[in-house]
Parts: C-alpha cells; structure tokens; sequence
C-alpha cells in the first residue's frame, strides 16, 4: 500500500499558520476590526486545514 | 434575578431525561471494561464528536473565557483558537491512538505508554500525573456550577445546593453504563449547550439594538478591547504563557486522548474532527460574543467572573432562555466532570490494578468515580488554595506527558526510564516552580521551563539507557496500517 504523500507540505503550513496566528496580531495588526476579523479567519483556515489532513482517510477492505 | 424554584424544575427535567437515557445506554453494555470505559469500541461519529466537543468546551467557556474576555478583550478570542488550532494534533495522533488501542486492547492513554516503552511503571506514573492535576481541575468545574447558580438566584441557591446538584447528575450519568451513557448525556448536553448559547446571544444582542447597532458601539466605546494586548491582561507573555500548554491539550488531557480509542472506524474518527471542528468554532465565537455583551448590558462589574451571571439577570434574556442556558453551562461542567471521573477510573481499573479480572477492574473504576467527584464537590465546597493552585496549574502540569506521548510514535530510541524521567522531574518542577516558587501560569516561564525539562529529560535519559525487550514498536508496527488507511 502507497503511503499517503503531503504530510511535510501539510505540517509546515500548519505550522505556519500556528506562528501567524499569534505573530500577526502583536506585531503588524491594527485596526479597530482588523485582530477580531483576523482571528475569524484564522480559526476557519485552521478548520480548512485540519479537514483537509483527515481527507484522505479511509476505512480498510 | 431568577427565582431558585425555576431552575430546580428545569435541572429535575433535565436530570429525569438524562437518567433515562444512563439507563438505556446501561442495558446495552455486556460487563466487559472496553464495553464499560469506551463503549465497546463502536461509538459512531456524531455521538463521539459532541461528546468529545462537550468535554473539551467545559463551563470554562461561557464562565471564564467570557470574563476573560470582558476583562481583557479580544486577546480571549486568540488564545481559545490556539487551543483551537492544536486540533490539528488530531490529524497526526489520533489515527494512531486509535490503531494502537484496537490491536493491543488499551483502555487508557496511560496503559498504552506502559505497553509501548514495556513498563507498569509508565503507565503508573503517567495514571497518577493525570491523577493530580485533573482531579483540581474536576474542582474547578463544581466551583463554577455554585458560582453560576448562586449567582443568577442571588444566593438563592447555596453553594452546597449547587455542588450536590453537578455530584449527583456526574455520578447518575457516570456510574450505570460508563462511557455509554456518558456519550449518550455529552451527546445531548452539547446540543444544550450549543442552541441555548446561540438563543440567548440573539436576545443579548437584540437588546442592545440588533447586530449593527452592538458592532458600532463596541467600536466606539471598547475600541481598545478589539485589538492585543487591549486593556493590559493581554499581553504578549500572557498570551503565550496561557496558549502554549492549551495548544497540546488533544493529547496532553487523557479524558479527550481517550475519545480516540472509542470509535468504530475511521470515517467516524473524521466525523467526530468535524463536529468537533464545527462545534469548536461556533461555541468559541459565542462565548467571546457574549463577553462583549456583557460589557454593554453589564458594564463596571468587581468580577469578570460574574459576567454570565450578570447578564442572564440583565434583564435582556427572557427568564426561559436563561434558564435554558443555565442548563447548557451546568451540563458543560458536568460532562467535562464526569468525562474526567470515568478516564481516572479507567487509568486507575487498568494501571494500578492491571491484574485484577473483568468485574473487578470495573468496580474499581466505580470506586474511583464517586471518589473523584465526591473528591471535586469536596474542596469545591471549602475553597482550598491547594487545589486552587494545582487546578490552574493543570494545563502546564500535563504538559509533562506530551514528550513521552510523541515519543512512543515517533522515536523509536525513547526508553522506559526516559518517559519516567520526563513525567517524574518535569511533574516535580511544575509543582514547586507554581506552589513553592509562586510562578503564575500568567507567566511564560512555568510552561517552557515544564516543557523544557521533560522534553530534556526524556531525549538525554532516553539516550543513556536502552529500550526495554518487551517495549512495543509502535512506528514500526502501525505503518502499514496508517497506509493502508490512508493517514500520515
């Protein structure tokens, strides 16, 4: 069985993502909306992202 | 204020259905402990995601995380969604939890670190970790549900009255069918908890003028609370110091690790993510909403802690909406409690009294049960410092299994006296840096210098030891079937 291909890609844009969600708000951010609105989207592409790593999962024959 | 009386009725309809549905799930268990602590293996996505989602999102939420964020701002919604974004632990771990516990038979998240570095003392230790920091943690979740129903009824109802209250529905929903029952209950409070949140922030918001009207006066009168570090309690060491032992929570809290031995298979382990994910994100956003009506409907409160109480008696939430959420925060607390008094009763059934049979392991777990809940209503009810302190510590403390627990899947050379190391030394430091030292979890240091010690502590005695022959392969072993199922 082939192994599943993506996983480096998959967890540097997690952990990007993990980084920017913290370093954005304190460090570039402002804005009255800009952090709230920031975060919002933040937390779908976190959702995006965790749905997309289960993607490929299947239950064996 | 609410009058006592309404609230003892909805909580009697509320324990009523919630007895009943204990009581069917208890007729399909056949006396074996998987059937008693994980459902027999075959709990379905649906059920497993909103028990899952109602443990993990306790009375913290609408309780703390809305004073936080009536007190500090927006900095709550960043600091929630890094715990939000550690999910993504999920992608990588619970494939594997879940392999392990069905080709070796675990029940506890600390059985299979014993069985995977060949050592009873592991799994001991790593039981006995969960032990002293979740049971203050079982605490706090009594102490919020007296601080909830005292507060809305104006001490109407005691401390006392309301600490009975979250025991006993804990130990009904707990103790007849196990992990059955206490994911059929989850299951129903998550919904609670969800429709009742989102009922009361239309009326919240409504009464302050409708959706526009509560944005344009956040901007002019909170501006400050919309940006980090806000008023001051959101600072950038504050944020990490709180985020960073948050974002391990999937597999550093043994009562969410053991979720992943529950389900059927894998598409309902990526049924369960989703509602998970769902759940996480609408719940987050409610709770931080709601925050930021309290400030309006409100305002210049002693204790942000008493946000939601002060709102739910604002007058804005019509009485049954508010009774309503009430509910949803009371069973918050108690599936996050009894989630908790079920995994110690597995890890001590399987990890302290591994030999006993069957039967016994599972009245061991009834035991330990009603001691960890009559444990939490306990000192809930005297206030003690102690447990005060090891309850926040809680995050930072179970840190201390996060090393061990990559390890067994991702460094083959990791050993017995390693992990013992790790969680012996770094429980150690995480006890005397906050108690003995008074280091607040405010504060960054207590969480990196417990992580940094374990972490040391498990690669360098690791390094000068050698792996025990009964150790289990687990990245070896599991390969194929990650493959074969299409996980990393």
């Amino acid at each position: 069985m082939q192994e599943r291909r993506g996983f480096r890609t998959w967890l540097a844009l997690a952990g990007v993502l993990v980084l920017a969600g913290i370093a954005l708000p304190y460090g570039v951010l402002s804005g009255v909306w800009t952090v709230p609105l920031f975060w919002l989207g933040f937390g779908l592409v976190v959702a995006v992202l965790i749905a997309a790593g289960t993607k490929g999962w299947r239950d064996a024959p | 204020m609410i009058a006592p009386g309404y609230i003892w009725a909805a909580v009697a309809a509320f324990a009523v259905f919630g007895v009943a549905l204990a009581l069917r799930a208890a007729r399909a268990n056949r006396g074996t402990s998987a059937d008693y602590y994980l459902g027999g293996r075959n709990i379905g996505g649906l059920v497993a995601g909103l028990s899952y989602a109602a443990t993990t999102y306790s009375a913290f939420m609408l309780v703390v995380l809305t004073g936080l964020t009536y007190r500090g701002g927006i900095g709550a919604l960043g600091f929630e969604l890094i715990y939000f974004a550690g999910l993504t632990l999920l992608v990588i771990f619970a494939p594997r939890f879940w392999l392990a516990g069905k080709r070796w038979g675990f029940i506890s998240p600390a059985e299979m670190l014993g069985a995977r570095y060949g050592s009873r003392n592991v799994a001991r230790l790593a039981a006995a970790v969960s032990l002293v920091f979740l049971m203050p943690y079982c605490t706090t979740q009594m102490a919020g549900i007296g601080l909830l129903l005292s507060g809305v009824t104006g001490g109407g109802i005691s401390l006392f009255q309301a600490v009975a209250t979250g025991a006993a529905l804990a130990l009904f929903w707990t103790i007849f069918a196990g992990l059955r029952s206490v994911a059929w209950t989850d299951a129903v409070q998550a919904v609670v908890m969800l429709v009742s949140s989102m009922l009361a922030i239309g009326f919240a918001v409504a009464a302050i003028g409708g959706w526009g009207v509560f944005a344009q006066t956040i901007a002019t009168t909170q501006a400050e609370r919309l940006s980090v570090p806000g008023p001051g309690l959101w600072s950038f060491s504050t944020f990490i110091a709180l985020s960073f032992p948050w974002f391990f929570f999937a597999i550093s809290n043994p009562q969410v690790s053991q979720r992943l031995f529950i389900l059927r298979d894998m598409a309902s382990m990526r049924r369960m993510i989703h509602w998970v994910l769902g759940f996480g994100l609408v719940f987050t956003l409610i709770a931080v909403i709601w925050g930021f009506a309290a400030l309006q409907l409100a305002p210049d409160l002693a204790s942000p802690n008493m946000a939601t109480p002060a709102l739910l008696t604002s007058g804005a939430i019509p009485v049954p909406v508010a009774i309503l959420l009430i509910l949803g925060i009371l069973a918050a607390a108690v599936s996050t409690l009894d989630s908790i008094a079920l995994t110690l009763g597995s890890m001590v059934a399987r990890d302290l009294l591994k030999d006993a049979p069957e039967r016994g392991q599972i009245m061991a777990g009834r035991i330990v049960v009603v001691l960890v809940i009559l444990f939490a209503a306990g000192f809930a009810l005297q206030k003690a410092t102690i447990v005060e302190q090891l309850a926040a510590l809680s995050a930072a403390g179970l840190l201390v299994s996060v090393p061990a627990i990559i390890g067994a899947f991702f460094w083959r050379r990791g050993t017995a006296a390693g992990a013992l190391a790790s969680m012996a030394l770094g429980g150690a430091v995480a006890v005397y840096m906050a108690m003995g030292l008074g280091v607040s979890v405010f504060d960054p240091v207590l969480a990196f210098t417990v992580a940094g010690v374990s972490t040391g502590m498990f690669i360098l005695v690791s390094l000068l030891t050698r792996p025990a022959p009964e150790a289990l392969d687990f990245e070896g072993e599991l390969r194929s079937e990650l493959d074969r199922r299409g996980a990393w």
